[in-house]
């Protein structure tokens, strides 16, 4: 069966705001690294819009440093599933549009055969981490207390506690600390 | 010139206590010897320790009956509790503080040592408002419990930190320490 991962960018208060922190060539790589291992990432209306057609362009005119322009091949080159109810379409054609269900349509995408899932949102990411359904969380944490941002399950709180193993820890030399965890089984 | 340094133990989705006020049961996830150890280090190290109302109320009626190594050093400690309203603090060695920020600002200008400060996350935020806090030492606990009060509000002040260190515990809590980015 196929894992879903998630990997977040967070501060040390916990808010997960795009503006704080610090995003140096070792924070691409480590994303990079994620998505090479996934077949196809899932987003809500919001995360998708920040993040195309701004990594699409980069992967295009190779504009960035190295770390930024890689991202962007592989973050192009990916399967994505966008999941809204307002959008009218979607760009490229490696892209689908969902009005339905995430977890409906999670747990059916887990049976197939295929690299990783990857949620790429809080929003997917809250609404799968309350049906259990998420297998790997990538928490990224910066150094920075930002007293501003959303956080995971501000709408969607897991009914019960969901304990989970502490599968590594990596420390980058900007003082961004990768915490990796796995769902318990 | 004193350090003031904060304590506490937090789930993955930041909460320092669940939906009931005292529901630390997320602590016995990561506690063990590793955390026991820092905790008689971290006492060994304090000049005082520094609490809101709540805590320092759970704390004492807690502590008072306990006789273990950690309560033997809690019950003796230098205290202060931080409340415009308590008339009297009876755990041993405990003064109260009536202005939280400027008490504690003139606790850091005398002399030297460590200051810490334990839960009291109402205190915690308005100490993090005016940047009084040289460090925060949080041990993250691998569970979410989706409901609770959180340790650090949205509203305070967007400000940079500097990570002094990050070590995963054999149980697989982690232990963040932030300083003052220089």
């Amino acid at each position: 069966m196929r894992k879903v991962i998630f990997g977040i960018n967070i501060t040390a208060d916990g808010y997960c705001d795009h503006r704080d922190g610090i995003a140096d060539a070792e924070l691409h790589s480590y994303f990079t690294d994620l998505l090479r291992n996934a077949g196809v990432i899932l987003f809500g209306r919001v995360t998708y819009q920040l993040m195309v057609p701004y990594w699409p362009d980069i992967a295009k005119n190779q504009s960035e440093d190295e770390s930024s322009n890689e991202f962007a091949r592989v973050f192009d080159s990916l399967e994505k599933i966008v999941f809204s109810t307002t959008l009218d379409q979607v760009e490229g054609d490696n892209t689908k549009l969902l009005r339905g269900n995430v977890a409906e349509e999670v747990t059916a995408l887990k049976q197939k055969s295929g690299k990783d899932i990857c949620a790429g949102s809080l929003s997917i990411a809250s609404q799968l981490s309350e049906r259990g359904l998420i297998d790997e969380y990538h928490f990224v944490v910066h150094p920075v207390v930002a007293g501003r941002g959303p956080r995971l399950f501000e709408t969607v709180k897991p009914a019960d506690s969901l304990m989970l193993e502490l599968a590594g820890l990596r420390n980058f030399k900007s003082g961004v600390v990768a915490l990796h965890y796995r769902k318990r089984s | 010139m004193k350090k003031l340094i904060m304590w506490n133990v937090i789930t993955l989705d930041g909460y320092f206590e669940g939906k009931q006020p005292w529901d630390l049961s997320f602590h016995e996830f990561v506690w063990g010897d590793e955390l026991e150890r820092l905790s008689i280090e971290q006492l060994d190290s304090a000049s005082a320790l520094v609490f809101g109302k709540a805590t320092y109320e759970g704390m004492a009626s807690y502590w008072k009956k306990e006789k273990s190594d950690i309560a033997v050093r809690m019950n003796s400690i230098r205290k202060y509790v931080c409340s415009k309203s308590l008339a009297s603090a009876d755990w041993n060695n405990t003064s109260i503080i009536k202005e939280a920020v400027a008490g504690v600002s003139a606790l850091k200008e005398e002399g030297d040592g460590n200051l810490y400060l334990f839960g009291s996350a109402m205190l915690s935020n308005s100490l993090m408002k005016s940047d009084l806090f040289d460090e925060y030492r949080i041990c993250i606990a691998p569970v979410f419990i989706g409901e609770g009060r959180l340790l650090f509000e949205k509203g305070l002040p967007n400000r940079q930190v500097s990570l002094l260190e990050a070590k995963g515990l054999s149980n697989g809590g982690v232990l963040l320490r932030y300083g003052r980015k220089s």
